[in-house]
C-alpha cells in the first residue's frame, strides 16, 4: 500500500470549520512534513487521518477507504498516529510492548529482541535503558522509544506529531537517518516546527486557509520559517 | 428459636441518647467541628430507623409478593442513587437495573435454593437478606466507579495511545477496568478473612441475640458472605461495563463521564 488520499475533508470543532480538503495524497518513500502557524489544526488532521478524531470525508489506503474496508481498529494501526507527549504504563519498555501485544489485533505480530535492539541503536539508545523503569528517562529518551514501539507494530503509514520535540539536533539527526532508511517500507507524514527536521523532509507541505499545500521543492528557508515562527534552529 | 432477644427498655433509650450527648460534647471539647454533622445523624439514624421499623411491620403483617416487591424497587432507588451521587458520574441510568436485577437475582437464589424457603418472598427473609445483599454492592459499586472515572481523567492520553495501536473499548480501558474492581472487592475479602476472630457480623450476633443455635447463625452468617461477595462482583462489574461503554461513540473516546 504506497498512497494514502484524502478526499473531500471537513473537519468541524463546535460547529467551525477547522479544516476543509479537497484532494490530497501522501505517498510512500518520502518524508511528508506538514507545516503551519499553531493552532491551525496540524495535531488535529494528524489525529484525524489516524482514526481518533470524527471527520466528514473519506480516506483511502491505495484504492481502499479505510472506513469501509477495515474496521476502526484496523484502520488504526495501518495509518498510526504517534503522539507528542510519549504515555507508557509502568513498567519498562519491554513491558509496554507485551501489553501492546496483549490486544486482539497484535497478537499475530512478532517482535524479536534484536528489532528492538536495531532500532534502539539507530536512534542513539543505549540497551541497558530498555530494561529500566519507564519512569526514570528523559522527555528525549520516552519520545524515542515511543517512536519505536510504534514502528514495532508496522503500520502502513505512521503519522508523527511534532516526533522531534524533546531530541537535541545529534538525535533529531539519527532520527532523520532513520526515517530515511525506512521511507519505503512505511509512509511517513510529520507535523513539525524543527526548521532542521523541516529542511531535511523530502516533501514540505503548508496547512493554511484550511487546505494543504504542496511546496515547491525549491521553496526558499525564509518561506518555511515565516510559517513556523522563524526562530527555529 | 429459643427466647425472643430482651426488648430495651425506653429509659435505657434516653440513657443512650444522653451518652450520645456526652459524646458530642467531648468533640465539641476537642474542637473537631462536627457537632452539626452530628447531630443530623443521629436525628436522621433515629427517625429513618423508626420508621423503617413502623414500615416493615407493616410489609411484615401484609406480606403479599406486590407489596414485598413495590419496597424492595424503592430500595433499588434509593441505593442507585447513592451510588451516582457518591462517584459523581453524569449518565447512571443502567444503575437503577443492574442494581434492581442482580440483587433479586441473588436474593431469590439464597432463599429458594440455599436456605430453601417455601415462600421466597417472605418479607422478613427477603427484605432483610436483600438489604445486605444490595447496601453491600453499593457501597462496592459507588468505591469503583468513583475509582474508574478517577482512574480514566489521569490517564485520558494514555487510553487514546492504547486506541491508536488498534485497541478496541476494552482494551483501552482494561487496565483500569481490572484495578477499580479489584479495588471494590477489597472490603468484602478483607471482612471475610477477620470475621469470626476480630468481629462477629451483625446478622450473625442478631441471630445469636434472638436466641439461634450459633452453629445455625454461623451457616447463615457463611451463605450470605457467599452471596454478598456473588453480588458485588456481579454488580460491580456490570455497572464499571456499562460506564465503559458509555465512554465510547464509534470507537472514539468521548471527553467526559
Amino acid at each position: 500500500m504506497n498512497r494514502l488520499l484524502l478526499k473531500d475533508i471537513n473537519i468541524k470543532i463546535n460547529n467551525v470549520t477547522l479544516l476543509d480538503i479537497d484532494n490530497f495524497v501522501f505517498e510512500k518513500g518520502f518524508i511528508n512534513t506538514i507545516i503551519g502557524k499553531s493552532g491551525i489544526g496540524k495535531s488535529t488532521l494528524l489525529k484525524v487521518i489516524g482514526g481518533l478524531v470524527k471527520y466528514e470525508g473519506s480516506i483511502y489506503l491505495d484504492e481502499k477507504e479505510l472506513s469501509k474496508h477495515f474496521n476502526i481498529y484496523q484502520a488504526r494501526k495501518k495509518v498510526h498516529y504517534v503522539r507528542q507527549d510519549a504515555k507508557f504504563i509502568e513498567g519498562n519498555f519491554f513491558d509496554n510492548i507485551k501489553h501492546l501485544l496483549s490486544f486482539k489485533i497484535n497478537r499475530t505480530i512478532k517482535i524479536t529482541e534484536p528489532e528492538i535492539f536495531n532500532y534502539a541503536e539507530k536512534l542513539g539508545l543505549e540497551r541497558e535503558l530498555l530494561y529500566k523503569d519507564i519512569k526514570t528517562l528523559s522527555g528525549g529518551e520516552k519520545q524515542r522509544l515511543n517512536i519505536i514501539r510504534s514502528l514495532l507494530i508496522r503500520p502502513e503509514f505512521i503519522l508523527l506529531d511534532e516526533p522531534t520535540s524533546a531530541l537535541d539536533i545529534h538525535t533529531e539527526g539519527l532520527l532523520i537517518n532513520l526515517l530515511n532508511s525506512i521511507k519505503n517500507k512505511i509512509g511517513i507524514i510529520t507535523v513539525s516546527h524543527s526548521y532542521n527536521f523541516i529542511r531535511h523532509s523530502d516533501n514540505k507541505i503548508l496547512l493554511s486557509d484550511k487546505r494543504l499545500t504542496l511546496f515547491d521543492k525549491n521553496v526558499k528557508e525564509e518561506d518555511i520559517k515565516r510559517f513556523i515562527g522563524g526562530n527555529n534552529a | 428459636m429459643h427466647d425472643p432477644a430482651k426488648d430495651i427498655s425506653l429509659i435505657s433509650m434516653i440513657l443512650l441518647y444522653l451518652f450520645s450527648g456526652a459524646l458530642i460534647a467531648f468533640t465539641e471539647i476537642l474542637k473537631l467541628n462536627m457537632l452539626k454533622e452530628f447531630l443530623i445523624s443521629l436525628f436522621r439514624m433515629s427517625i429513618q430507623l423508626f420508621l423503617g421499623s413502623i414500615i416493615l411491620l407493616y410489609i411484615f403483617k401484609i406480606n403479599t409478593l406486590w407489596i414485598v416487591m413495590a419496597f424492595f424497587v424503592l430500595m433499588s432507588i434509593v441505593a442507585s442513587i447513592t451510588i451516582i451521587k457518591k462517584s459523581k458520574i453524569k449518565k447512571g441510568s443502567f444503575i437503577y437495573i443492574n442494581v434492581f436485577v442482580v440483587t433479586l437475582l441473588v436474593t431469590f437464589i439464597f432463599q429458594f435454593f440455599i436456605i430453601q424457603h417455601n415462600l421466597w418472598y417472605d418479607a422478613r427473609y427477603f427484605i432483610t437478606i436483600a438489604g445486605m445483599i444490595m447496601g453491600n454492592s453499593m457501597n462496592a459499586s459507588a468505591l469503583a466507579l468513583e475509582r474508574f472515572k478517577n482512574e480514566i481523567t489521569e490517564n485520558y492520553d494514555l487510553v487514546k495511545t492504547f486506541l491508536s495501536f488498534g485497541a478496541n473499548d476494552f482494551e483501552a480501558i482494561s487496565l483500569f477496568f481490572r484495578k477499580s474492581l479489584k479495588a471494590s472487592l477489597i472490603p468484602i475479602i478483607t471482612n471475610m478473612s477477620s470475621i469470626g476472630i476480630v468481629f462477629f457480623p451483625g446478622m450473625m450476633t442478631g441471630q445469636i441475640l434472638a436466641g439461634s443455635d450459633p452453629t445455625i447463625a454461623v451457616k447463615y452468617q457463611i451463605a450470605i458472605m457467599i452471596m454478598i461477595s456473588i453480588s458485588v462482583l456481579i454488580t460491580t462489574f456490570l455497572n464499571l461495563f456499562f460506564l465503559m461503554k458509555n465512554l465510547f461513540k464509534y470507537g472514539i473516546i468521548k471527553n467526559e463521564l
